[in-house]
């Protein structure tokens, strides 16, 4: 089997077994035994039959495992295990200057009505960030009021679908540096920029292991989760700009407090939650600032 | 009213890792499941025990919602972590791979007390026990 491309394109190999019921946990830990790999048990609720799903690395794999135990191997196609995904039937309003659609046709059907705003297409593919999750949303929305569009510089990291390089290349910002640790989240970002016609760097990078500073930009984007914004707090902020902001997302209510925490080197500017989901906007105090600051200390010497 | 569950779905996910690849992909893929929201929750729930693999059960709604509970990681997954050993025996009755003291089984115990079908902490050991044989590890005191 290939491996994965940057949209469900390929067919996905399946050993599978139906067994009774009663029997299914016990079966399928011999299979999972048998097979070196986690089986999965799908069942209806008082259902008779269940079914135990391997996924082999190859077909000599699977046959190996249904020479053992039975069952069938399938071949199972995008359309079965990608396409009955909730489809998007409308688009997403960001703010009042953009929208994301699906595909080319709403895109199509939307710019003559739509004049004046730009419309960004980000399909269902195989990297986090379609717009339909809360975290994306109220970071988009976040990016979409920050006030130094559009002439400053973005990073966005973690970038998944790539869909907030791409909105704040439309948005007017053509300094972008975007990456990803994971390498089908990379081309799926590329993917979509060709989709779109933008250009945005998308790199395959660990943010663990970039060199603090490293990146200078107005807007840092991080959508990832606590665990690791609260560890890479101090890298995010080494790559802000004074007086810029850093958007922050994939956080729970009850995590709020430690993220405040690490990154107390900023300060809180928003705080927004969508469907027990926040979004926090930190600011890095401007030079200018500063200064005055502390000539208003002298002047009160 | 309740929402109508139309399939329960158990896997083995590694926390904080699940992605959209095969098995997690096609899995839930199949049932309709938003798969990168499943994978968001899950891995932002699981965040904390970086490194384990954690039984999960995905129940899925007929609006094609979900819900998941996650259960505390196997019980040989758990013996082999204590005993530094990367594969269990393939012999066990013939060939022992390592030894755990009783401390050290009773370990495993509190963490799947919760999920144990056992009255109190001596049967859970005894089951446990169990599949500490099974993996060719020798209980010793």
């Amino acid at each position: 089997m290939k491996p994965l491309l940057s949209s469900p394109k390929n067919r996905v190999l399946v050993w599978r077994k139906w067994v009774a019921s009663e029997k299914m946990e016990a079966f399928g830990a011999l299979a999972g035994e048998v097979a070196g790999k986690c089986p999965i048990l799908t069942s209806a609720p008082f259902g008779k039959c269940g079914r135990v799903d391997i996924y082999p690395a190859d077909k000599r794999e699977a046959l190996q495992i249904k020479k053992l135990l039975g069952g069938r191997i399938l071949n199972l196609s995008p359309d079965v295990w990608w396409k009955p995904q909730v489809p998007r039937r409308h688009p997403f309003r960001i703010g009042k200057r953009l929208l994301v659609v699906q595909d080319a046709k709403q895109k199509e059907n939307l710019a003559q009505r739509e004049k004046g705003k730009s419309i960004l297409i980000v399909p269902a593919g195989l990297a986090f960030g379609t717009g339909e999750h809360a975290t994306t949303r109220l970071c988009l929305e976040a990016i979409s009021s920050a006030p130094v569009f559009p002439f400053g510089a973005f990073l966005d990291a973690g970038t998944g679908s790539g869909i907030l390089a791409m909105a704040a290349k439309l948005m007017g910002c053509s300094n972008i540096e975007a990456f990803d640790y994971d390498a089908k989240a990379v081309a799926v970002a590329r993917e979509n920029a060709s989709i779109n016609g933008v250009r945005v760097r998308f790199q395959k990078k660990d943010l663990s292991r970039i060199t603090p500073g490293k990146f200078k930009a107005d807007v840092v984007v991080a959508n990832i989760i606590a665990s690791v914004l609260e560890k890479e707090a101090s890298r995010l902020l080494s790559f802000l700009n004074p007086g810029g902001h850093l958007v922050i997302s994939g956080i729970r209510p009850c995590e709020v407090t430690a993220m405040k925490r690490a990154f107390s080197g900023a300060s809180l500017i928003s705080k927004k939650t969508s469907e027990n989901w926040c979004c926090l906007v930190f600011g890095k105090r401007s030079i200018d600032s500063d200064i005055l600051k502390s000539l208003g200390n002298k002047e009160m010497e | 009213m309740a929402k109508e569950v139309v399939a329960t779905i158990k896997l083995q996910i590694p926390a904080g890792q699940a992605n959209p690849a095969p098995p997690v992909g096609p899995a839930l893929g199949q049932q309709g499941v938003n798969i990168m929201a499943f994978c968001k929750e899950f891995n932002a729930t699981t965040q904390k025990q970086a490194g384990d693999i954690l039984p999960v059960v995905i129940t899925v709604y007929k609006d094609k919602t979900f819900s998941f509970i996650t259960k505390s990681p196997p019980a040989g997954v758990l013996l082999k972590k204590i005993a530094k050993i990367a594969t269990a025996s393939k012999e066990p009755n013939k060939t022992k791979v390592a030894k755990l003291t009783k401390a050290q089984v009773m370990e495993v115990v509190k963490i799947k007390m919760k999920d144990l079908n056992a009255n109190d902490e001596e049967a859970a050991f005894r089951i446990i026990a169990g599949t500490a044989r099974q993996a060719g590890i020798e209980i010793i005191g």
